[in-house]
């Protein structure tokens, strides 16, 4: 049965991509320069950055893997906590899902098959970037086949680990949070991939790594394994990174064993989350699905419902997003999360301090940070701002049948966006300077940088929400993970890598100049024209999905 | 065929389904009728497994539904209001689906198709995608997919939707022609005229709590007029 549904969901694959290239040709042109472009964009910084690591740092082949391990432990933690987020939309509460679980199907078997379905979903884009990143590291060694082999043996194998550690930690999530309340489950979730993050990065970090390894200099090219923290034997990403170094220093047998290594962990792994399901899978489907009646009976039953008519007007929808929003739990608590991670990141960069005297590498560290700044800003748009149209859903007739001027409806969807997003870029803006002490210059442009981020990403991923709306998705979290939100990434990271060179080549005569010369805010214009076209496009293209044929 | 026994669903302190028992034997048409908010879809959700009743339980054929899921389902085709379908499949390949699932035998899958087609009308449909399908076809669609492997049990919700009269005509028949042949029929419906046409028996629910069960010819002998004001006077 397990073959036949995947066969089905292969051919629908199949069917919906076919259908989606001669559709919506220009769209999907468009969507494949993208990728290319964002393909060719992380090839090269890959390639650079090994060649500047490894030829003007002189780091060595060795800390060159372990930063290379950390990276891979950033990714496998990534793909596993957007695993568990895409899972429940998927697995629990999709339509699908309900259907398959009327037919006499064995519940493993629907949790597989929803499972690949998740994986898809959450981890198109990640694998796009690995492609782009081995393909840069194999172009710099030039060791095509056994980097090659690498992304089969030692790079697919993290990713099912990384899938599968975010569908076990779901299933016993939803198993426990019959006995414990939801919020002390995500709380204990949460608190567990903080704690362990806190703990990598704290054992393996880099300056103190650097250090130890330069101790052995000249013969840093060596496997100085002595130095691992033994912890780390257990992160299915340090063999995967041990598997590049093995094979790169042409040590077949390390490569191999470390490939087995990650092998065994990400079938292990990935048979453990199915031996769970097959355990929990209906009980827990059953848990999500009381949660989800018990949110529905409840605000029935206490008048909390609306009707119809007050959606009518523009300040109405302000009122009712606004509900929506603050009533759906995913919204909500993904919201809090990244407000208090902005909040933690906020905080460490106060405490920071940078003391470096070489002007590249300061103006560096500082687009770093307004890289970093754009990004969650960028991320909060994406998650949030993106499915904004898509979420008027079934209901979109009755924007489309009432007296109401759908240029505003587009306005209402943008503007507290922009609003809001403008004022967290504006915080992080005046934040961004603090490592650099007594560079209080960098102050009023890090805060116009901050601002012209917080209209810009909006804008530019509001349009790609119209440009791909999807108004049979309900689900946030599956609009913001689909194929219309991944280009929508794509494209902004190509603009903040943009932004962020400007704003590298705009401090870097200050610094340079020891804080005398200030910086160069005359090209400050550039960013407002670009900030209003973006604006403009989002309203156009927001228009033209509130006027599509229905 | 379905037994509830001392059926009860609670959502926190609001209990939906309070403590519902009923029969529903072989060859039955059973209307399960309620205003608004009364607890008809979740108690059709806990019959076809979705929802976890609080306590009591449901049995088809003599299988405890939240016991044994998977067997349970074998005998069961359940059509909700608001059925779900992929879009991109044709009608002739979602009935393929269907019969794969409930492990039809080629033969069985072909006159299946070609008879439960034939009945809804949809046999000049069936290659087409079912996202040129309308309303109506969909209902179509999905009520041959749930009649098409010949259940024990059959669970509608609103079995009306969309249906043109002819649409709602065939039904009537098909669904009548299934009881003959055995099958327990268990519909929800607003359309009290549609239960006094097809239903044999009929359950009044109110609050989540059974106020009426018994034969369709003791509460409406005279015609749907009776059975209107008897329903109206039980839920009002």
């Amino acid at each position: 049965m397990f073959l036949q549904l995947m066969k089905t969901k292969v051919r629908l694959l199949y069917l919906e991509g076919g259908e989606r290239v001669s559709r919506h040709l220009y769209r999907s042109l468009f969507s494949l320069a993208t990728f290319i472009v964002f393909w060719f964009l992380t090839f090269t910084v890959v390639r650079f950055a090994t060649q500047y690591l490894l030829t003007q740092a002189k780091i060595g082949l060795f800390l060159y893997h372990r930063l290379l391990a950390l990276a891979l432990f950033v990714f496998f933690t990534i793909i596993s906590v957007a695993n568990i987020l895409v899972a429940f939309a998927t697995v629990f509460r999709n339509s699908e899902a309900e259907f398959l679980n009327t037919l006499p199907i064995k519940s493993v078997e629907i949790f597989a098959v929803k499972f690949f379905d998740s994986f898809l979903y959450s981890s198109s884009l990640m694998m796009i970037l690995v492609l782009a990143a081995i393909s840069g590291y194999a172009s710099y060694f030039g060791n095509w086949l056994s980097a090659g082999i690498g992304l089969l043996v030692a790079v697919l194998p993290l990713i099912l680990a990384a899938a599968s550690i975010g569908g076990i930690v779901l299933l016993i999530l939803l198993k426990t949070s019959r006995k414990l309340s939801i919020r002390t489950a995500v709380g204990a979730v949460l608190t567990l991939y903080a704690g362990s993050t806190y703990l990598y990065v704290k054992l393996n970090n880099p300056f103190t790594l650097f250090t130890a390894v330069m101790k052995y200099y000249p013969h840093i090219d060596r496997y100085l394994g002595v130095l691992d923290p033994k912890l780390d034997y257990l992160a299915p990403s340090f063999w995967s990174a041990n598997y590049f170094y093995f094979s790169t220093t042409g040590n077949m047998i390390g490569a191999v064993a470390s490939a087995l290594i990650v092998c065994t962990a990400g079938i292990g792994l990935f048979l453990i989350m199915l031996k769970l399901a097959s355990l929990f899978y209906q009980e827990t489907f059953w848990t999500a699905r009381h949660k989800l009646f018990e949110r529905r009976v409840g605000s029935r039953h206490s008048g909390r419902r609306r009707s119809a008519r007050e959606t009518f007007r523009p300040m109405t929808l302000l009122k009712r997003d606004l509900l929506l929003f603050i009533r759906e739990p995913s919204q909500i608590f993904h919201f809090s999360v990244l407000i208090l991670l902005i909040g933690i990141f906020l905080f460490n960069l106060s405490a920071m301090r940078i003391y470096l005297a070489d002007p590249f590498i300061m103006s560096s560290a500082f687009a770093l940070i307004f890289a970093f700044n754009g990004f969650l800003v960028l991320s909060l748009a994406i998650r949030f701002v993106y499915p904004m149209l898509s979420l008027e859903g079934e209901t979109i007739w009755l924007l489309r049948s009432s007296p109401i001027n759908l240029g505003k409806v587009a306005c209402t969807r943008l503007m507290p966006a922009i609003v809001l997003l403008s004022s967290i870029g504006l915080t992080l803006g005046y934040a961004a300077p603090s490592p650099f002490g007594h560079f209080h210059g960098l102050i009023p442009s890090s805060v116009i940088y901050g601002l012209a981020c917080g209209i810009i990403f909006p804008s530019i991923v509001m349009a790609f929400g119209g440009a791909f709306v999807n108004y049979k998705e309900v689900n946030p979290v599956r609009a913001s993970s689909s194929h219309g939100a991944t280009v929508a990434l794509l494209v902004s990271l190509g603009v903040l890598v943009i932004l962020s060179s400007i704003v590298f080549s705009g401090t870097y005569r200050y610094f340079l100049s020891r804080g005398i010369i200030p910086v160069d805010l005359s090209g400050i214009w550039i960013w407002g024209v670009v900030a209003v076209f973006c604006v403009l496009i989002a309203r156009a293209f927001s228009l033209l999905a509130l006027k599509i044929d229905l | 065929m379905l037994e509830l026994v001392s059926l009860t669903k609670k959502f926190g302190s609001f209990t939906a389904v309070d403590n519902l028992s009923l029969n529903v034997d072989a060859g039955t048409i059973f209307g399960f009728l309620g205003p608004n908010g009364a607890g008809k879809t979740t108690t059709i959700k806990m019959i076809a497994t979705l929802l976890k009743p609080t306590s009591g339980s449901v049995r088809i054929d003599g299988v405890d539904a939240h016991v044994s899921p998977e067997e349970a389902k074998r005998y069961l085709s359940y059509v909700p209001d608001q059925p779900f379908l992929y879009e991109k499949l044709s009608g002739k390949e979602f009935l393929l689906f269907v019969a794969n699932v409930y492990r039809l035998s080629v033969e069985e899958t072909k006159k299946g198709i070609g008879e439960c087609s034939a009945d809804f009308e949809l046999t000049p449909w069936l290659d087409k995608r079912i996202e040129d399908y309308s309303q109506g076809m969909r209902q179509r669609l999905i009520l041959a997919a749930a009649m098409m492997h010949s259940p024990r049990l059959v669970v509608i919700d609103e079995p009306m939707v969309g249906l043109d009269p002819k649409g709602a005509e065939t039904f009537k028949t098909r669904i009548r022609t299934a009881a003959r042949n055995g099958t327990a029929v268990f519909l929800t419906t607003h359309q009290l005229s549609l239960a006094w046409e097809v239903c044999t028996r009929v359950g009044i629910i109110r609050s989540g709590k059974l106020v009426y069960d018994g034969a369709m010819s003791e509460i409406s002998a005279d015609g749907v007029g009776e059975l209107e004001k008897k329903y109206l006077e039980l839920t009002s």
